[in-house]
């Protein structure tokens, strides 16, 4: 492996949440040069990624520019589209992973002298196509989130192999940095730092709201000095932040930090409060606390900073996390936490006192991140919830999925243990906060999994003659239209839709034989996935469920 | 025998002058034969290529198959094709009717006739090879009544821009070289439904981009909405009618607003109101109505006229003066017929079984109707329309009685009877109105049909056809029976005159030639209409220059050059799932979900 290239043609936060792949590769792969593809305007987060090796930038404002330029003509886009990547097809690639989601990147690795490819592509003739179980599951299941609670680092670091190798997220700050935050915060009072925007403003919590916190938090810690940090459109959220809290010492940062030196001001700091943003991945980085509120489609489980022992905060308001693009006219989320008691949060934080003996809140839940048994982040909440049917589930699907991808196997005892701890519902007694019909569809599709699977692999066998074929791959086709009916006839099901639907169009080009087994194997983690989540719903006590064997991809 | 002397030998069948032509060229050397990668020729003519540099045959086949369903769409039945397309004269062997392929350029003509076995196609194609208009303008296809449809290789209107340009000229005048894109806004039911098809149809055949909008879905609901403004009180129901007519425009006008036509052509009771007309105004589209009823009797005019740029009206010399008063500008455009409906046929038996008869008419049972035609029930006059009174005086005389006539069974009626009565309704006359005006479209719809038709005299009858000659009139109901037994018994007599008004109609009365003299209007009015700028550009606009990169050039061949511009035309362009993308390919998918998500995100910005 000599040329490895990595897509991340996203912002600062998914760059630096794509460092544990990095530096993971790296290690793996240490004579191997490492191509980073980042977006011009993104270019100066690559000076903090560790091993990286070559940085080939796309001008994605000035393609964006030509793409939407009605003065321009069409020859001449296409022309300046052709030279912006004609430089990485000169490049050849043992392995190119794409860590981004979009459409266009898919396209673009695509037309990549690759090996290996991992992550969204296109296949010869155009069609989407996730090289990737891990990517393809998270792409597909994004439509289920609160069913997912797997973290993007871990899905990116098990789509590498590089799952449970302690990796962690990390930036290099160069020294001048560290003189500059040192020149722009000079001594040692007590400060945190607040990010009030957000990449969308349904993610981003009302600056009232923040000064209520901070007028409450002064009230406790005189001392305390707040570093307000940002991009310059954020300069007037910053202006009535001021404005709406004279008694507060405020130093504005706003503008003036360069990357680099965010990093070095953020390291500085004691605490960061913040929404769902690239600030709080810098501070998870540089090992600073965040105290972080997810709103709207934000999903901490998804996005949360990947380090332990930050506090976050999500409402349990049943549309949260809303779908990408909603434009809601009545965020509920953003008034589900009290200004006072998030400043009791922070207090608690920066006084190293216990922060989870702070009182529930009625209809939002305070998290700590931490890593698992398996060395997988999660996140625990501070109080016992009222237990939700998605909440019993998510807890399963973890570790279903993880096992199913070729991570560790699935131990359906934390899952009980966590149920019984965090929401208190004893094993054997799932049925009372599960739907009456999910067992029998459940029951249901491992029977139709079962069938795909012994189908399949009668196909698989070389005997198999033309008519045959076409009979087998007409039952196939109704057992998997089956399949879909009986799961997205009950949302909680719906991962299990998804997957299997993702699995089978990702099929890879191939002889029937080969199709077919690798067809079975599909319905085979199918039958081991619904049978787990069987065995979790009836308990420990039910002898008469026999698990499949674990599913090899 | 080679491929040259193969493809004369066929030409000469048809133009031994110009096979002597092509076979004594020795021109220059500007004309190359190249392989495409398909193995195709293709020919380079002053360094450009005149077909794909990739697969040359496919491409003609959809240049054939854009052709063809152009020429379906505007019901043509001659086709002439400027540029000589190789590799699609091959694929029109679909189309029925004659075709003109017109070719400037005699040494390409000569090159492709030595590399090309088109000798086939040579046998039916006529074939003009000259730089100058003349000779095409003299040929019978252009001196015909059915023109027909004028199409074109772009790479031929490039080399050739300014032949191109004059034959447009002489071939549809109010047409293209400057295509328009029109909408027509029809009524939501009544008489003028057919016209506004009939107006469509017409200015596709010459070659303008027709946007139709249709509202007949929306009719049952009209007729619910009508029930129930029937037992509501007068304000509530008569708010209820208007409010639904009000949605009809906000319909009309949303797809204004999206297509972005250069005129919105209205037929009378289109549902626009004042409001209404100036937002589409200032979408950037002219406006125009065609008035095609009694001024006298449809007043509503007075409150719409002054709001639209253009007022088409029926009615040349009384309506000039209120119109221009009223603030408007008028132009007199008499209505016409549509040669695809209303011609001659041949009838089978059992038709003429059925619709055989001395004398009919078809019409609704206005009063001067009801009160005159009793007298001529004696004579075997057969009545066919709607709103005719129940009861014993013309139960005999209706054979369908109060069923509406399609248009296609109206003709069969014109052709099967021996005189066609044609009279004028009038509310409020008791015969024939001694003041009336306009000619309605029945008697142009007869004439088409080249049936006999006794009309009354109408003021302006004369400047469309020659009373006594091309047609025959009556002043009042006494003349019209005195008429009826005369013409009843004289065949021959019947037969010239229809003859005579059948060849002025095609001469000068179809809707195409309504259309083109509107078209000339629009473009020689006081706010001459031109080609808009649109948000969204027609594909061949936005393709300009892409002949440079012809790998790219052939991609983009896949999309109809008179399609709409948009980012999902390059999915047309690139067909997934139908064998290995090219890298153009790519480059072209990669552009198009790089600006889609741009566009989505300013979207969602400006959303919030």
């Amino acid at each position: 492996m000599r040329e490895i290239a990595v897509l991340s043609l996203t912002r600062l936060g998914d760059q630096i949440q794509v460092t544990p792949v990095l530096s993971g590769l790296r290690k793996r792969y240490p004579d191997a040069r490492l191509h980073l593809v980042v977006k011009k305007a993104f270019r100066n987060v690559t000076d903090l990624l560790p091993g990286v090796d070559v940085i080939h930038e796309i001008d994605g404002d000035a393609l964006a520019q030509a793409l939407t330029d009605p003065e321009l003509p069409f020859v001449e886009r296409y022309r300046r589209a052709q030279r912006l990547i004609a430089p990485l097809l000169d490049q050849r690639f043992d392995l190119a992973l794409n860590l981004t989601h979009s459409n266009s990147s898919s396209v673009l690795l695509s037309m990549l002298n690759v090996g290996t490819l991992v992550g969204a592509t296109l296949d010869r003739e155009g069609g989407r196509l996730v090289a990737n179980p891990w990517l393809r599951h998270m792409s597909t299941l994004v439509r289920t989130r609160r069913l997912y609670l797997i973290n993007l680092v871990d899905v990116y670091l098990g789509a590498t192999g590089l799952l449970g190798r302690g990796e962690r997220l990390s930036i290099r700050i160069p020294e001048s940095a560290r003189t500059v935050a040192t020149e722009l915060l000079p001594g040692g009072e007590p400060r945190i730092a607040i990010q009030l925007a957000a990449s969308d403003e349904i993610r981003a919590w009302p600056v009232e709201r923040f000064a209520a916190t901070l007028r409450d938090l002064r009230r406790r810690l005189p001392e305390l000095r707040f570093v307000v940090v940002g991009v310059p459109s954020e300069l007037p959220r910053a202006k009535a932040l001021e404005q709406a809290c004279p008694e507060c010492t405020f130093e504005n940062l706003i503008g003036k930090t360069e990357l680099a030196v965010l990093a070095a001001v953020v390291e500085r700091v004691r605490l960061l409060l913040t929404n769902d943003t690239g600030t709080m991945h810098v501070a998870a980085a540089v090992g600073t606390p965040t105290c972080a509120l997810f709103l709207g489609p934000a999903y901490p489980h998804e996005t949360g900073p990947y380090a332990e022992g930050h506090w976050l905060i999500h409402s349990r308001v049943g549309c949260a996390p809303c779908n990408y693009h909603v434009q809601c006219g009545f965020p509920v989320c953003h008034t589900d936490v009290p200004p006072e008691w998030l400043a009791e949060v922070a207090f608690r934080i920066l006084r190293g006192a216990a922060v989870g003996e702070v009182p529930p809140l009625p209809r939002a839940e305070l998290l700590r991140s931490g890593f698992d048994e398996d060395g997988l982040w999660e996140l625990v909440p501070a109080h016992r919830q009222v237990p939700e049917a998605t909440d019993l589930l998510g807890l399963v699907y973890r570790g279903v999925f993880v096992e199913t991808l070729g991570g560790p196997p699935a131990h359906l005892e934390r899952a009980w243990t966590r149920a019984a701890d965090r929401y208190g519902v004893k094993p054997g007694e799932w049925s009372t906060v599960l739907p009456d019909d999910l067992l029998p569809r459940l029951a249901r599709c491992g029977e139709l999994a079962h069938r795909g699977e012994q189908v399949a692999m009668g196909l698989g066998h070389p005997s198999a003659d033309g008519a045959a074929a076409r009979q087998a791959g007409n039952i196939l086709a109704e057992v998997d239209q089956e399949i879909y009916g009986h799961a997205r006839g009950q949302p909680l099901l719906l991962p299990l839709s998804y997957t299997l639907e993702g699995d089978l169009l990702s099929l890879p080009e191939a002889e029937l034989p080969e199709l077919a087994l690798e067809s079975a194997h599909h319905y085979r983690a199918l039958r081991r996935r619904v049978a787990l989540l069987e065995r979790a719903i009836h308990g420990p006590d039910s002898p008469t469920l026999s698990l499949p064997k674990e599913a090899n991809p | 025998m080679n491929v040259l002397q193969r493809n004369l030998e066929a030409l000469r069948t048809r133009d031994p002058e110009l096979a002597d032509r092509i076979e004594s060229w020795r021109g220059s050397d500007e004309v190359r034969c190249e392989r495409a990668r398909s193995g195709a020729p293709t020919f380079r003519i002053d360094g450009r290529l005149e077909a794909s540099a990739e697969a040359p045959e496919a491409e003609g086949r959809d240049h054939a198959s854009q052709f063809l369903a152009q020429a379906e769409e505007a019901g043509a039945t001659r086709l002439v094709v400027f540029g000589l397309g190789v590799h699609t004269l091959v694929s029109l062997e679909g189309f029925d009717g004659p075709i003109l392929v017109v070719e400037p350029s005699l040494s390409l003509c000569r090159a492709v006739l030595t590399q090309v076995d088109l000798s086939a196609a040579l046998t039916r194609i006529d074939l003009i090879v000259s730089d100058s208009p003349g000779p095409v303008i003299a040929h019978n296809t252009f001196t015909s009544v059915d023109r027909g449809l004028l199409v074109f290789h772009p790479t031929a209107r490039r080399r050739a821009a300014e032949l191109f340009d004059q034959l447009c000229h002489h071939f549809h005048p109010g047409g293209t070289p400057e295509r328009l894109r029109i909408a027509v806004i029809p009524p939501l039911w009544g008489g003028t439904l057919p016209v506004a098809d009939a107006c469509g149809r017409a200015l596709r055949q010459i070659g303008h981009e027709v946007i139709e909008i249709d509202l007949k879905p929306f009719v049952s609901a009209y007729r619910e909405v009508q029930g129930i403004a029937a037992l509501s009180s007068g304000d509530h129901g008569r708010s209820l009618v208007q409010g639904f007519m009000r949605l009809m425009g906000e319909i009309v006008l949303a797809i204004v607003e999206e297509q972005e036509p250069d005129v919105a052509f209205a037929l009378a009771q289109a549902p626009l109101d004042p409001p209404l007309l100036h937002a589409i105004r200032n979408c950037g589209t002219t406006t125009a109505l065609w008035f095609c009823e009694d001024f006298r009797v449809m007043r509503y005019w007075k409150e719409l006229a002054p709001h639209y740029d253009t007022v088409f009206h029926i009615q040349a010399e009384d309506f000039a003066e209120p119109l221009r008063e009223s603030g408007a500008y008028g132009v007199p455009l008499a209505l016409g017929f549509d040669p695809s409906i209303h011609r001659p046929i041949e009838l089978t038996p059992d038709e003429r079984m059925r619709y055989g008869c001395d004398v009919s008419f078809i019409g609704a049972g206005y009063h001067n109707r009801v009160e005159t035609f009793p007298t001529l029930l004696d004579l075997g006059l057969r009545i066919y329309g709607t709103e005719w009174p129940e009861g014993p005086v013309f139960r005999d005389a209706m054979p369908e009685p109060n069923a509406r006539q399609s248009p296609e069974q109206s003709n069969r009626i014109f052709n099967a009877s021996r005189i066609n009565l044609n009279l004028h309704s009038s509310p409020w006359c008791d015969g024939v109105n001694p003041v009336g005006d306009y000619v309605n479209p029945r008697t142009f719809e007869l004439a088409g049909a080249q049936a006999f038709q006794l009309v009354d005299g109408r003021r302006e009858l004369p400047l469309y056809f020659e009373p006594g000659l091309e047609i025959e009139t009556f002043t009042n109901i006494q003349e019209c029976r005195k008429k009826i037994l005369y013409y009843r018994e004289r065949d021959d007599e019947r037969r010239e005159i229809a003859e005579r008004g059948f060849q002025r109609a095609v001469r000068e009365h179809t809707y195409r030639h309504r259309m083109e003299e509107a078209v000339t209007a629009l473009r020689s009015g006081p706010s001459p209409v031109v080609p808009r700028r649109r948000r969204h550009r027609s594909v061949s606009d936005v393709l300009e220059g892409v002949q440079e990169i012809p790998e790219l050039a052939a991609v983009l061949s896949r999309i109809p050059p008179e399609a709409r511009w948009s980012t999902d035309a390059i999915s047309v362009a690139v067909a997934k799932g139908e064998g290995a993308l090219s890298s153009e390919e790519k480059v072209l998918l990669f552009m198009r979900e790089y600006e889609q998500e741009v566009r989505a995100y300013h979207a969602e910005r400006a959303g919030r």
